[in-house]
């Protein structure tokens, strides 16, 4: 049986040690170091300090002695455009996050069907290079925190599916050949990008030449070469090497349809162009010379867009298949670049003929694309320069869509003294009678029910672990301001991490 | 020339010396040497012809009374005194308030108390009113004291308190019963929308509820563009989200001023307080939420001398 | 013995049982009206008990509270008359509700009141030395007969300056003077002030007490509203006799009054200078209950002499000099008539 003594406490015991104790003397007592608080007071005297102990603190040195500063060792720099390759990574694959049972992948077939609204279908692996050399993925769109790409299926989503479908002459209401433009917004976060990104699935499962400029404002930023046109008034510009990596891209991205397509036509002003040259060879021809990258990329063009053979080359021709042009960033073409011409005046993006050429396709009754496709210009909300011009036109836009006739007087038009660029007008302007005409396509937040479908797709990725119900979902629906998608995607991550059990509950 | 009418002698005498015409005098009779000023005094003859009409002799008037020559040593002027004992006080109308009021207290002091929280709400004057009441620079200090005097009294049970003690409260009391309005709970509207107000900070916010499918719009815009933090969002939507009506109801907020917590946090209250127009039970879980407390608190505002409210500049020695 | 002790006892428990507390059963005496009222109307004749008109009101009680009130009150009449008759005892209420008259003036009355006690040795003024009896544990002792002496003087001088219509001033801004200073105005038919004298109150009367009403008064003391209008633009009232119940805390007071040739009495302590004011009365000033019994004394006195003023003017004769209608309406700093030229002014005999 344990003692009640505290056999360290016997110290306690005793109460006469004091008194025999020969009291204290300014002998330090070696003593080893007390536990007890009452040890305290057989401790030596506290020592006086002196008070010329403290002066000579000030009086030790009587010259400057200074530490030299350590010169810190760094890591190398990072070697240049590491950091930019950094930012831009694109990961689109989570090995930490589960993987989701059952889990479709978006197909020819499943383009269209209805049933999968809500569902996220993911991207076949041999896409995502194609999609990956078109840049149809950027950073910071979530990818990385689910097992493998995928996109959700929306009412819009679906309506497309069908265009795709109707385009290629396929289904029931196949109109072979039909040109669609269309004109994206949407609030941010409402999945501009991403709409763009399906469509390119869609193009590349339908066997389409998928041609893009990721990023509108690239074009017009300043940062890549630019040549005057020879000969040209109002004077324009090309950029050969924005139409280099523009044919790189292509061809990346279309290597399997171009490779099956021959040259059809002549082409005098380029050389080394054989007429069992496939169209891939064409464009190469452009991306490893920038200088002849323009005329290569017309000749590209005119080949895709060709119905027909020119007269002597008729042997290997095949029917051309639909394009899809995909620009992402329209309002930058909008204002001013910023390039300059010989007199220092800020150049017009409709000068520059890259630009030009995308915006004439887009040109209300412009049929350029004789083989049919679509045209989707999306506009983005991340980086926007604010071009009231191009609001008025969006708006006149959308006033034509509700039935509102150009002469009424709620047509809406840019402010008096607004100075509102006469050439974007210009570009919107409705052409009556004239097929195709552009339409303008508002993206918003997703259904209830999609909402559901997304968010339990963030629940069996092992992000969520809240049941998700009705009561939730709305909650989640409402916080998200009505189902905008990417508002929800981060409501998810925040539900992530809120969410996390503590180990106090286990 | 004053006329006198049907008036007695005294007050024809007060308006002639109210005129203060004494050129006019002359159409007295000039034979009689006018030797005082008031014909009260002495002589009533002086004032019989004195009040004489002069020009067209009205018939309607009548004579006037003869005069009591026994009141007239009473009606002499004698001294000049102080209206108030507490004259040279200063202020002599609030201290003899204040001593009548003392006196009251002293006297029914006796009768039984509500107690201290249970007394009716009295509004009495401001003391911007009572100034002017009193015409008198009172300070306030002294004020305050007179009040605890009045909530005194008024602490006397309801239904004992003497008339006179009831008429000295009253005398006190400023226009209009600010208390005795009551204010109307706030209903729906015709169209089943609630209306209601909140303020945070210097914002204010104004929210129309109805039942819906939980849209809501801020300023116009969707909820998202107008607080583009999850935590802004979160906290203006807690009044539905603790209650679980997120997806039942649809608002149209317009919120103005201050900053973005600020906003957020008058949003919170503005739709906390719509929704109990909504659902009136819903009140102690709202309050339990903590979204229907007022937080009052504002910008303290910054000192002379100081760098900031509080803040003193740092000491420097010289 | 043992039942007379029985009796002390019960009627104490049953006293403790009825007295709310000692200001109610103060109010419940019978003997005098309520002594702080000091509003300018005439005082009502009250009835014997404040809350007799409540209970009566209360005859018939509707709520629980009247009931209880009622029934209180019945038992305290009911006990009141319990219990053995204390007598010769001090009730420091009657100073106040009923104050000595100057008549009643002994020494053992100011020895009860304290009044001869005087300050520290260490602290006189020489100049007193004539009114001080002797020295006690270090304290000089007032010689009482002197304070008696004194204090009728003053009493007379109140209560002829109230007999010829003076204006008399009671100064007591000490705390807990303001009762007896407010009692014996009232009586005297007096003016009083119990907070800060307002220096220049009377060296610049117009700006500080400009705006306080005056009224005429015939030789009955009834205000003739008819003159009201002639009020207006006059100097400030000076009062013609000040009566200062602590002169040590009031030096700009009666230096004003110094000034104004305003003849004052002090009571003047061992410590203060007699020649400050023109009547000291040589007593303790810092005792309430010595103060109370002076400043009751000379009220008392000065209620003498406005009876015997208003007696005189029922038989139309005054010991002033009234003012006259025509001088009130002089411009009273001028002595012109306003608006009117000099040479046409009425003549005056």
């Amino acid at each position: 049986m344990a003692s009640a003594w505290c056999w360290s406490c016997l110290s306690r015991l005793r109460p006469t040690t004091r008194a025999v104790l020969p009291p204290p003397s300014a002998i330090p007592r070696l003593t080893s170091a007390p536990f007890h608080s009452s040890a305290v007071q057989y401790a030596p005297p506290l020592k006086k300090k002196s008070n010329s102990m403290t002066q000579m603190k000030y009086r030790q040195g009587q010259t400057l002695r200074r530490k030299k500063k350590k010169t810190v060792e760094r890591a190398r720099p990072p070697a240049p455009g590491e950091r930019k390759a950094l930012r831009k990574r694109i990961i689109l694959s989570n090995p930490n996050a589960l993987e989701v049972e059952g889990m479709q992948e978006i197909s020819a077939e499943n383009i269209v069907d209805a049933r999968l609204r809500g569902s996220v279908l993911g991207l076949p692996v041999p896409m995502l290079d194609q999609l990956r050399a078109v840049q149809a993925f950027k950073p910071k769109q979530g990818w990385s925190i689910f097992r493998r790409p995928g996109a959700v299926v929306r009412r819009d989503t679906v309506e497309m599916g069908r265009l795709f479908e109707k385009i290629s002459g396929e289904g029931d209401a196949a109109e072979k050949g039909k040109v669609v433009k269309k004109v994206i917004t949407g609030t941010k976060g409402t999945g501009k990008t991403v709409h763009l990104l399906q469509a390119m699935s869609m193009a590349f499962l339908k066997k389409w030449v998928v041609v893009t400029i990721p990023e509108a404002r690239e074009l017009v930023s300043g940062d890549t070469a630019y040549v005057p046109v020879e000969g040209s008034n109002p004077i324009q510009y090309n950029q050969p090497g924005a139409t280099s990596a523009l044919l790189m891209r292509t061809v990346e991205a279309n290597r399997e349809v171009l490779s099956g397509l021959k040259v059809s036509q002549n082409h005098p002003e380029i050389n080394g162009v054989k007429p069992t040259s496939t169209l891939e060879d064409l464009a190469k021809l452009g991306f490893q010379d920038p200088a002849v990258a323009w005329p290569v990329f017309k000749a590209l063009w005119t080949e895709l867009t060709a119905t027909a053979a020119a007269p002597g080359m008729e042997k290997d021709f095949q029917p051309r298949p639909p394009m899809l042009v995909a620009v992402d960033g329209l309002a930058h073409w909008m204002h001013n670049s910023a390039y300059r011409d010989t007199d220092y005046n800020l150049v017009h993006p409709h000068d520059l003929v890259f630009v030009k050429h995308f915006l004439s396709l887009l040109r209300n009754g412009q049929a350029e694309l004789k083989n049919g496709g679509m045209l989707l210009y999306a506009t983005s909300t991340s980086n926007n320069p604010g071009v009231y011009a191009l609001e008025v036109a969006l708006d006149q836009m959308t006033a034509r869509q509700a039935g509102i006739k150009p002469t009424s007087p709620e047509y809406p038009s840019a402010e008096a003294y607004s100075n509102a660029d006469p050439r974007v007008l210009d570009l919107f302007k409705p052409i009556e009678g004239k097929e195709p005409q552009m339409e303008l396509q508002t993206l918003g937040g997703l259904t209830r029910d999609e909402t559901r479908g997304y968010l339990e797709y963030f629940a069996r990725s092992g992000l969520l672990r809240e049941p998700v119900n009705e009561n939730w979902v709305g909650e989640k629906w409402s916080m998200s301001g009505g189902g905008i998608i990417g508002e929800l995607e981060k409501l998810g991550r925040h539900v992530r991490s809120a969410a996390i059990p503590t180990p106090a509950a286990n | 020339m004053a006329r006198p009418t049907s008036n007695g002698l005294t007050k024809a005498m007060q308006s002639l010396r109210l005129s203060s015409q004494f050129s006019q005098r002359s159409l007295v009779p000039s034979s009689r040497q006018l030797t005082r000023a008031y014909a009260t005094e002495a002589e009533p003859e002086t004032t019989n012809t004195a009040i004489q009409p002069e020009s067209i002799p009205d018939l309607s008037v009548q004579a006037a009374p003869e005069i009591d020559f026994s009141t007239s040593f009473l009606r002499n002027p004698a001294r000049i005194v102080p209206a108030s004992p507490s004259y040279f006080s200063g202020s002599p109308r609030f201290v003899d308030h204040v001593l009548h009021l003392e006196s009251l207290q002293a006297r029914y002091a006796a009768l039984p108390q509500l107690p201290a929280g249970e007394a009716p709400r009295m509004a009495w004057f401001k003391l911007k009113q009572f100034r002017e009441y009193v015409g008198e620079a009172v300070p306030v200090k002294k004020y305050k004291s007179l009040v605890k005097i009045l909530q005194r009294l008024n602490r006397i049970q309801t239904e004992m308190v003497p008339g006179e003690v009831r008429t000295v409260l009253d005398s006190f009391l400023r226009p209009g019963n600010p208390y005795a309005v009551v204010r109307e709970t706030p209903e729906l509207d015709e169209n089943g929308k609630a209306r209601a107000k909140g303020k945070r900070k210097e914002s204010k916010a104004v929210v129309h509820l109805v039942e819906g499918e939980g849209e809501i719009l801020v300023n116009g815009k969707s909820l998202v563009e107008a607080f583009p933090r999850v935590h802004d969002r979160e906290s203006a939507l807690w009044a539905l989200r603790t209650t679980q009506r997120m997806d039942k109801y649809n608002a149209w907020v317009t919120v103005r001023g201050g900053g973005v917590t600020g906003q957020t946090e008058a949003v919170t209250l503005a739709i906390a307080r719509a929704l109990m127009v909504h659902e009136p039970g819903l009140k102690p879980l709202l309050r339990r939420a903590g979204v229907i407390t007022v937080d009052a608190r504002r910008v303290e505002r910054k000192k002379p001398g100081h760098v900031k409210a509080r803040k003193m500049p740092a000491w420097v020695k010289r | 013995m043992i039942v007379r002790r029985f009796g002390v006892r019960q009627s104490r428990q049953l006293l403790a049982l009825n007295r709310r507390s000692p200001i109610s059963s103060r109010f419940l005496s019978t003997e005098t009206q309520i002594p702080v009222d000091t509003a300018q109307k005439e005082a009502p004749v009250s009835s014997p008990n404040p809350l007799h008109e409540v209970v009566q009101a209360t005859q018939n009680p509707r709520s629980l509270a009247q009931k209880q009130f009622k029934k209180q009150e019945q038992q305290r009449s009911k006990f009141n008359k319990l219990g053995s008759a204390v007598t010769d005892s001090h009730d420091p209420e009657g100073l106040l509700k009923n104050p000595p008259r100057p008549s009643d003036i002994t020494l053992e009355l100011l020895l009860a009141s304290g009044t001869h006690l005087g300050h520290s040795t260490s602290r006189w003024n020489p100049q007193n030395s004539r009114y001080i009896y002797g020295i006690r544990e270090g304290v000089h002792i007032i010689s009482l007969d002197v304070t008696a002496a004194y204090l009728r003087r003053a009493a007379k001088v109140v209560e002829e300056v109230a007999a010829r219509g003076g204006i008399i001033l009671f100064a007591g801004t000490r705390k807990g003077q303001k009762r007896s200073i407010v009692r014996a105005a009232e009586l005297a038919g007096a003016y009083h002030i119990f907070e800060r004298w307002i220096p220049g109150s009377l060296t610049n009367g117009q700006q500080i007490l400009g705006h306080c009403a005056t009224k005429v008064v015939n030789a009955l003391d009834e205000e003739l509203p008819e003159f009201k209008a002639d009020l207006a633009d006059r100097p400030s009232v000076k009062p013609d006799l000040v009566i200062c119940l602590n002169p040590l805390e009031n030096v700009v007071l009666l230096h004003e009054c110094g000034l104004h040739n305003v003849p004052t009495i002090g009571i003047i302590d061992t410590d203060a200078d007699p020649t400050r004011v023109t009547y000291p009365i040589p007593a303790n000033d810092d005792s309430l209950r010595g103060t109370n019994l002076i400043a009751g004394i000379l009220g008392r006195a000065g209620e003498a002499g406005q009876k015997r003023r208003i007696e005189m003017a029922r038989e139309g004769k005054t010991l002033y000099k009234p003012v006259t209608a025509s001088e009130l309406r002089l411009d009273p700093f001028t002595g012109v008539l306003p608006g009117a030229e000099q040479t046409k002014g009425p003549k005056r005999d």
